[in-house]
């Protein structure tokens, strides 16, 4: 691809969060000149923090873009983009993220792939994207018209996160000021129940349905998951009855995820959870019933008590661990 | 308070999906069984439960031909105070970007307060209308909200939501855009008598003549090339034997064969 193709890099705690590695790694790969954008935060801790994974970081330092709200990034984004004229703009799907691409879009008037799991370039030199639609049974090819930079957000899990070992070059950039309104103000953020590991980019997701019968069940998910180093996953049935938080859910109504390794405990396998957590790479189903539809849509099975099973396992990942 | 909600038809998620060989942009196939996109009834319950506690009126929006009216019958059913659709040949043609600019007008149109709509459309699940309609009116947005109140503090909204690890709580001042979350409001399932009469409703409609929007703004800035099946899994291995030994088969076969351990 001729031209830069931009990076926004969310950060998280002193690091960046993994799908942003994982974007800039696919950038790279493009062939075009993959530049990480960093919004808000302290741009010398900015500049650290991302410099192991892009040859240019550009470190926009301004207040207002600190809480994260879409409108402020994507009113300097689209600042930058008009001056600097990228070929492309990607980011991860995340909330904010996918908030702030759609103000892009619609500022810009350029196209944009949401959620996409597979990016190459066409022979004209603009980005074609591979994204699911209708819970992930197809899979559509976009390709992309009209005004350039072409803006996609990836899907946490469908590219590989490089390691660091890059050392770039850093630009500070101070947006004018004129352009920020904080229109929507934080007023307090908290941590969530899910526990110590983010479901969306958790590389192993242990997750639990109805056959746990009852949230102290859910005991058994929580302690193979603490085995794993896995986030906490659970099904509809399981949230709508009260034993876990809705932010846990993974399914048509809930998160969708793609983790290396996805662990479903007492849950059938119907087709809205499905929805959410098909583009794993490994799923395991354990279940009571023999007959679970889940079975056939896993690579490993086993039908026996999960609550002799769960325990067992456990110990297995651990000892497998050197724990 | 008047609020507009934007509803869609999708398929449902039941329906058969099959992807024809060879795999260009007509090659999905999808059974004709229709619902409203469950994060827009979130969005349209939750108006409807505002405008109980602060009044004004809820009025139902969809872009589009055939099957988007079944939207707004069931937003009707729901208990909307009105319907309204855009309908014009040229959004057969468009994308999203088009069908955000041509919402974004009909709601300047509407003047309401507040837009409420699903964080993200149950058939593309893009979660790009919400932002991108709040972008064009110049608007604050909120995505995947979990809570949603008037503020105390201030003039405007209280917010909860619960995304990328965090929970976070927002205050924003009106008009706003606000995305709907699982958990901002169970949707009601409507009586029978509401959906017969929602039958005889009347639909407002619009079309890019009555809204001055040129039908060169609804040109696609994205195009579909082809369609593909998703990647089969290989079928099933089921591992036997008592608790102990199937656990340590299956960690095994983690480690050594899918290569998804240490």
């Amino acid at each position: 691809m001729n031209g830069e193709i931009w990076v926004v890099v969310e950060r998280k705690e002193d690091g960046v969060r993994r799908v942003c590695r994982e974007a800039l790694g696919r950038a790279a790969a493009l062939g075009g000149e993959a530049v990480a954008v960093v919004p808000g935060g302290d741009p010398d801790e900015a500049a650290a923090a991302v410099a192991p994974y892009a040859k240019r970081v550009l470190a926009v330092a301004h207040p207002l873009l600190d809480d994260g709200d879409a409108e402020t990034w994507a009113a300097v984004l689209a600042e930058l983009i008009a001056v600097r004229r990228p070929a492309a703009v990607l980011g991860g799907a995340t909330a904010r993220c996918r908030g702030v691409f759609a103000r892009l879009s619609a500022r810009l008037g350029c196209g944009y792939a949401a959620d996409v799991t597979g990016l190459d370039v066409t022979p004209g030199g603009r980005l074609r994207a591979v994204r699911p639609v209708l819970g992930g049974r197809a899979y559509a090819t976009l390709e992309f018209r009209g005004p350039t930079p072409d803006l996609a957000t990836v899907r946490p899990g469908a590219f590989p996160a490089p390691a660091a070992g890059l050392a770039g070059t850093v630009e500070r950039v101070t947006p004018a000021t004129g352009a920020l309104t904080a229109r929507v103000r934080f007023a307090g953020r908290l941590p969530l129940e899910a526990g110590p590991v983010d479901l969306a980019e958790a590389d192993v997701i242990v997750a639990g349905g109805r056959g746990l019968r009852g949230p102290e069940g859910f005991r058994l998910v929580e302690d193979l998951a603490a085995a794993f180093g896995a986030a906490v996953g659970a099904s509809r049935a399981c949230v709508d009855a009260g034993w876990r938080d809705h932010s846990c859910q993974v399914g048509k109504s809930g998160r969708t995820v793609s983790p290396k390794l996805y662990v479903a405990l007492g849950i059938s396998g119907a087709v809205h959870h499905r929805m959410g957590m098909d583009s794993a790479r490994t799923v395991v189903a354990i279940n009571n019933d023999p007959n679970a539809p889940f079975f056939k849509h896993a690579d490993y099975g086993i039908a026996g008590d999960l609550f002799e099973l769960a325990p067992a396992l456990a110990a297995e990942v651990r000892k497998a661990k050197g724990e | 308070m008047n609020i507009v909600v934007l509803v869609k038809q999708v398929p449902d998620p039941e329906a058969r999906v099959t992807v024809k060989e060879g795999g260009g942009p007509d090659a999905l196939q999808v059974e004709d069984r229709w619902v409203t996109s469950y994060f827009d009834e979130i969005a349209l319950e939750k108006a409807l439960l505002l405008r109980g506690s602060l009044g004004g009126a809820v009025i139902a929006l969809t872009a589009g031909g055939g099957k988007a009216a079944d939207a707004l019958r069931r937003a009707v059913a729901f208990g909307a105070d009105r319907a309204v659709q855009v309908d014009d040949p040229a959004l057969g043609h468009t994308d999203a970007l088009g069908v955000a600019r041509v919402l974004s007008a009909a709601v300047r149109r509407l003047a309401p307060d507040l837009v409420l709509a699903g964080r993200a459309a149950g058939d593309d699940e893009a979660g790009f209308v919400g932002g991108a309609v709040a972008e064009l009116l110049g608007w604050p947005h909120i995505e995947e909200a979990v809570e949603l109140d008037v503020a105390e503090c201030c003039p405007g909204l209280r917010a909860t939501r619960v995304a990328d690890g965090a929970k976070e709580i927002l205050d924003v001042a009106l008009p706003a855009v606000v995305t709907a979350q699982k958990g901002l409001a169970v949707p009601r399932v409507p009586q029978v008598t509401n959906v017969m009469k929602a039958m005889r409703a009347k639909i407002e409609k619009l079309d890019l003549a009555a809204l001055g929007l040129a039908p060169e703004r609804l040109a696609p800035t994205v195009a579909v090339a082809g369609y593909q099946a998703p990647p089969a899994r290989p079928p099933v291995k089921m591992i036997a034997g008592t608790a102990p030994e199937a656990a340590r088969t299956l960690v095994g076969l983690l480690r050594d064969e899918a290569k998804v351990l240490g």
